[in-house]
C-alpha cells in the first residue's frame, strides 16, 4: 500500500475547507441552543478563565509557585471533575482571550469557539485521510459531506466533548493506519501526544491501547512467516511491536496527567472518583421503537438502528460501502499483510465505537453523540468506494472526464441534503432520515427526538414579548430539561429578559418551557393540569412535528 | 476493491440522493394537521367537550390544534398508541364521558377503531381532519362503582403490619391521608400507568406493612377489574422492590401477585362470587424507597 503525497495545494485545500467549516458552525451559533452539558462545561470555562487570570497576577506578584498549590489547583478545578480537563482548558482559555480580554465573541460564542475549532480540525483530518489513501476528490468531497450529516453539524456547534472526542478517536486511527505503512518515528511521535490529550478529553478512547495491542499481536502471529529476521522471535517480538504503542504509555500518560492540574494532588483517590464515576454512570431513559429504555439491559440493536436512521441515506450507503472496503483489505486475495492490518484496525476504529454501546449493560446516556467517533473515517472510505464506482462508469463514455462524473454524483448529493439541514439546523439532535419517515416516521415510531432542553430560542422571543417583569418560567430542570447555568447564560447571552426568573416548582410558575421527550411527558400533563390550559404560547415545530412548547398560566 | 462492487455502491448512492432529495421536497411534511384544519378542529373541541371527556390526537406528535383550544380543556391524552382496547374500555365510564379522536385522516380513523374496537357516535369533520366521538364497543364490564371516581366511599384505609397493629387513614377533602409525609395518601389522580394516562388512585407502600383499601360491594356486583403499575420515577429505579397485590373477597383471597419492578399495566379481571360484600385491596412492600405505586379499577356486571 503506497500513501499519495500531502502537497502544498493539498495544504491549501484541506486548511481552506476547515476554514469554511469553522465559518459554517460560527454563524450558525447562533441558531442552536443551550443544551444542558453545556450549562457544566461554560462554567467550568468561567473557573478556568478566572484561573488563568488569577495566574498571571501571581507571576505579576513573583509568586510563581501559587497558581500549582493545592489550595489554588483544588479552588479552580474541583467543580465538574468528574471529567478530564483538556477541552475545558481550552474553553476556559478561548473565553479568557475572546471574551474577558479581547471581548471579540460573545460568552456563548468564545467558549463555542473550541468546538467549533475541532469540527475545523476534523475537516483537515478527514482531508488528510482522503487524500492520503484514496484521491483529492475523495479528499475534498468528503468534508462537505461530514458536515451536511445533521446530528454531526449539530454537536459542532456545542460547547461539549463529543466532537472534539471524534476528532481524537478518528485521528488516532487514522495517523496509526499512516503510521503502519510509513513507519515514521516523528508520526508515532505525534499519535502519542494526540492520545494523550485524547485521554484528557474523555474515556471512550482508553479501549483504544488495547485494541491496537491485540489486532497488532494477532496480525503479528498470522503473518509470522512473512516477518523480517529481525522481527522474529523473542527479542525480535518486542522490535516488531508498533512504536505508538510503545509511546502511549510513555508519552500519553504523562501529557494526560499534565493536561489534567485536578490530579496533581491526591492521584489515586481523585483519579479512582473518575473512574468510579463512569463505570457506574447513571444511565439517561431513551425511547427507542416505543420501547423505554431505562435500566439495563439494553437491546444489541440500539446504536446500529440509531445510526441507521440518523444518517442521511447518501452517507449511510458510503457507511456501507466502507464495512465492504475495509472487510476486502482485510480478506482480499493478494492483500499484503500492511493493507490487511490496515483493513482491520479501520472497521475497527469504524465500529467498535458502536459495538460498545450496544453491549447490553453499557449505558446509554446520551444518544449518537457517544457512539459516533468512527463516522468519518466510515464516510471517507465509503465516498472513495461510491467515486471509484462513478470513475468504473464514467469509463463507459469517453467524453465523460472521471473528475467530472465525481463531481456532479457529489454536487447532487449536496443539493439533496440542502433541505433536511436547513430543516435541522436548530434540531440537529433530532434528525432521522428517510428511511424512517423523517421526523414524522420517528415521531410515529417513537424514537427520542429532544434531549436536554436545547430547542429553546424559538420560544424565548415570545416569553420576552408576554411576560410581566419579574415573571417565573418553569425550565424543567429535574426532568432533563435546561440545567440552571444553562438558563443563566441564556439570560447573559441575550436571548432571555434578565429579569425573568427560572423554577422548578410548576406550582410556583407563570410560565413554562416543556422539552418534549416521551420519557417526560408526564410534565406535560401535569402542566396542562396545573396552568389550566393545554394552548401554548409558542411551539418550535419541524414537519409538524413538536420538539419544544412554551406554556403561560390562566388560573 | 472489484470494479462491480463499488459500482453497485455508486448506483445505490445515486439511489440514495433521489430518495433524500425527494422525500425532503415533497414528503417529509405529508401527515399530520394542516394549518387550516388546526383552528376547525380546536372550534368543535371548544364547542363540545364537557368535563370528564378524553381528547386522544392521532398523531400525537402534531399538537398544533391546541393553540387554538380554549382554557379548561387539559384532559388531552398523547397515550392511545399503548392502549389495548380493554384498557381503553376500562375508561368508559357508562358513556358518561366521552372519548374524542382527533385523526388526520379517515385511514387513520379506521386503524384506530378497528385496533381499539371503537363504536363512533359523532363525527365532525375539520377539512381534512376528522374529529371523532366514540365509546369502546367491546364486552367492558357494565361499570358500578369505580375505585377512583368512587375512592371516598371506601369503607376503610389503613396499613396493618405483621402482627396486626393498624395505622387508619381519614378521608381529607379529596384523599385519604395516611401519614405527616407528603407521600403518605391514598389519593386520585390522573397519571400514567406504563405509558397509559388515565386516572387512578396514588397508594405508595410502607416498609413491611400492608395497605388495605376496602370496599362494600352495595351495588350487586359480580365482577371486578383491577390495574396496578409502577410511576416512571418507580420503575427507573434500579433494584427497587416490587409490589404484592392482594384480592381478598369475605376474607378469601381471589387474587395475588407481584407488581414487577418494570414498566407495565398489570390488569386482572376477576369473578367474584356470588353475594360477595367486603372487599381488601391490599399492597405489601418489601422496602418502600421510591415506591410510587398507583392502582385503579371497578366493580362491575
Amino acid at each position: 500500500m503506497t500513501l499519495a503525497r500531502f502537497d502544498k495545494w493539498d495544504w491549501i485545500l484541506s486548511l481552506s475547507l476547515a476554514l469554511v467549516v469553522l465559518l459554517a458552525v460560527m454563524l450558525t451559533s447562533h441558531l442552536v441552543g443551550l443544551v444542558r452539558d453545556e450549562g457544566f462545561y461554560m462554567r467550568t470555562a468561567e473557573t478556568t478563565a478566572d484561573y488563568i487570570q488569577f495566574s498571571l497576577d501571581s507571576f505579576g506578584r513573583g509568586q510563581f509557585a501559587e497558581p500549582f498549590s493545592k489550595r489554588t489547583i483544588t479552588r479552580y478545578f474541583e467543580f465538574n471533575s468528574e471529567h478530564p480537563t483538556f477541552v475545558k482548558n481550552l474553553f476556559g482559555l478561548s473565553h479568557f482571550l475572546f471574551y474577558k480580554k479581547l471581548q471579540w465573541l460573545s460568552f456563548v460564542d468564545s467558549i463555542r469557539l473550541v468546538a467549533a475549532l475541532f469540527a475545523a480540525a476534523t475537516a483537515f483530518l478527514v482531508y488528510l485521510f482522503g487524500r492520503r489513501f484514496f484521491s483529492r476528490m475523495v479528499a475534498i468531497a468528503s468534508v462537505p459531506l461530514l458536515f451536511t450529516m445533521p446530528h454531526i453539524f449539530f454537536h459542532s456547534h456545542l460547547a461539549c466533548f463529543d466532537v472534539p472526542i471524534l476528532f481524537f478517536w478518528a485521528a488516532t486511527f487514522i495517523l496509526y493506519a499512516i503510521y503502519l505503512v510509513e513507519r515514521r518515528a516523528g508520526l508515532a511521535f505525534w499519535i502519542a501526544v494526540l492520545f494523550g490529550w485524547a485521554m484528557a478529553t474523555k474515556h471512550n478512547v482508553y479501549f483504544i491501547p488495547p485494541l491496537l495491542a491485540l489486532l497488532w499481536l494477532v496480525m503479528h502471529f498470522l503473518h509470522y512467516r512473512s516477518l523480517d529476521a529481525r522481527h522474529k522471535g523473542f527479542v525480535g517480538f518486542f522490535r516488531a511491536v508498533p512504536l505508538p504503542l510503545w509511546l502511549m504509555p510513555a508519552v500519553s500518560l504523562p501529557v494526560f496527567f499534565l493536561s489534567w492540574p485536578w490530579l496533581w494532588y491526591d492521584t489515586v483517590k481523585r483519579f479512582g472518583n473518575y473512574l468510579a464515576f463512569h463505570t457506574y454512570h447513571v444511565n439517561y431513559t431513551n425511547y427507542y421503537f416505543g420501547q423505554e429504555l431505562s435500566v439495563a439491559p439494553f437491546p444489541f440493536s440500539y446504536p446500529w438502528g440509531m445510526t441507521f436512521f440518523t444518517t442521511p441515506a447518501p452517507q449511510l450507503v458510503c457507511f456501507f460501502a466502507a464495512i465492504a472496503l475495509f472487510l476486502y483489505w482485510l480478506f482480499g486475495r493478494g492483500r499484503t499483510p500492511v493493507e490487511r492490518h490496515i483493513g482491520a484496525l479501520l472497521f475497527i476504529g469504524a465500529l467498535f465505537p458502536i459495538f460498545l454501546i450496544a453491549l447490553p449493560s453499557v449505558p446509554i446516556f446520551g444518544g449518537i453523540k457517544h457512539f459516533f467517533t468512527g463516522q468519518p473515517i466510515l464516510l471517507t472510505a465509503g465516498l472513495a468506494v461510491v467515486l471509484e464506482g462513478a470513475a468504473q462508469l464514467a469509463r463507459r463514455w469517453p467524453k465523460l472526464r472521471k473528475e467530472t462524473a465525481q463531481g456532479l454524483v457529489v454536487a447532487a448529493a449536496l443539493f439533496a441534503l440542502i433541505v433536511p439541514n436547513a430543516k435541522f439546523v436548530m434540531h440537529g439532535a433530532g434528525f432521522f432520515n428517510a428511511l424512517i419517515g423523517g421526523a414524522q416516521g420517528a415521531a410515529e415510531n417513537y424514537m427520542q427526538r429532544n434531549f436536554w432542553g436545547y430547542d429553546i430560542l424559538p420560544l424565548c422571543p415570545v416569553l420576552n414579548a408576554v411576560a410581566p417583569p419579574g415573571a417565573r418560567v418553569f425550565v424543567m430542570g429535574y426532568a432533563e430539561g435546561l440545567n440552571w447555568n444553562s438558563f443563566l447564560y441564556l439570560k447573559r447571552e441575550g436571548h432571555l429578559r434578565n429579569d425573568i426568573q427560572g423554577t422548578n416548582e410548576l406550582r410556583d410558575a407563570d410560565f413554562a418551557f416543556f422539552f418534549y421527550e416521551k420519557q417526560n411527558e408526564s410534565v406535560l400533563y401535569d402542566l396542562y393540569r396545573e396552568f389550566g390550559t393545554a394552548r401554548p404560547l409558542e411551539l418550535s415545530e419541524t414537519d409538524s412535528v413538536y420538539f419544544s412548547a412554551l406554556f403561560g398560566r390562566v388560573k | 476493491m472489484p470494479a462491480r462492487l463499488s459500482t453497485a455502491f455508486f448506483i445505490l448512492f445515486v439511489g440514495a440522493i433521489l430518495t433524500t432529495g425527494i422525500f425532503w421536497l415533497f414528503l417529509s411534511d405529508r401527515h399530520g394537521f394542516t394549518a387550516q384544519d388546526e383552528p376547525l378542529i380546536a372550534e368543535v373541541l371548544n364547542r363540545e367537550f364537557r368535563q370528564g371527556d378524553i381528547i386522544f390526537p392521532a398523531p400525537d406528535w402534531d399538537i398544533g390544534f391546541t393553540r387554538y383550544l380554549r382554557d379548561g380543556i387539559t384532559d388531552i391524552s398523547y397515550t392511545l398508541h399503548a392502549f389495548t382496547k380493554e384498557e381503553l374500555s376500562d375508561l368508559n365510564n357508562n358513556g358518561v364521558n366521552v372519548l374524542w379522536f382527533v385523526v388526520d385522516s379517515e385511514e387513520r380513523w379506521n386503524d384506530l377503531r378497528d385496533r381499539l374496537a371503537l363504536r363512533e357516535q359523532g363525527r365532525f369533520p375539520a377539512g381534512r381532519s376528522l374529529v371523532i366521538k366514540a365509546q369502546p364497543a367491546g364486552d367492558a364490564v357494565a361499570k358500578l362503582f369505580d375505585f377512583t371516581d368512587d375512592l371516598a366511599q371506601a369503607k376503610e384505609v389503613y396499613f396493618a403490619d405483621a402482627n396486626g397493629n393498624r395505622d387508619n387513614c381519614s378521608w381529607d377533602r379529596d384523599r385519604w391521608k395516611c401519614g405527616n409525609q407528603e407521600w403518605q395518601y391514598v389519593g386520585p389522580q390522573r397519571t400514567l400507568m406504563a405509558g397509559r394516562w388515565q386516572k387512578a388512585n396514588w397508594a405508595h407502600p410502607r416498609t413491611e406493612r400492608t395497605l388495605h383499601v376496602v370496599f362494600e360491594n352495595t351495588v350487586g356486583a359480580t365482577a371486578l377489574v383491577i390495574g396496578t403499575s409502577f410511576l416512571e420515577r418507580a420503575y427507573r429505579e434500579e433494584n427497587g422492590k416490587p409490589v404484592r397485590v392482594a384480592v381478598t373477597v369475605d376474607g378469601k383471597e381471589l387474587l395475588k401477585y407481584d407488581n414487577e419492578n418494570i414498566k407495565k399495566l398489570y390488569r386482572h379481571r376477576i369473578a367474584l362470587p356470588e353475594g360477595a360484600q367486603m372487599i381488601d385491596l391490599s399492597f405489601w412492600v418489601k422496602f418502600d424507597g421510591a415506591r410510587h405505586f398507583v392502582f385503579n379499577g371497578y366493580l362491575g356486571k
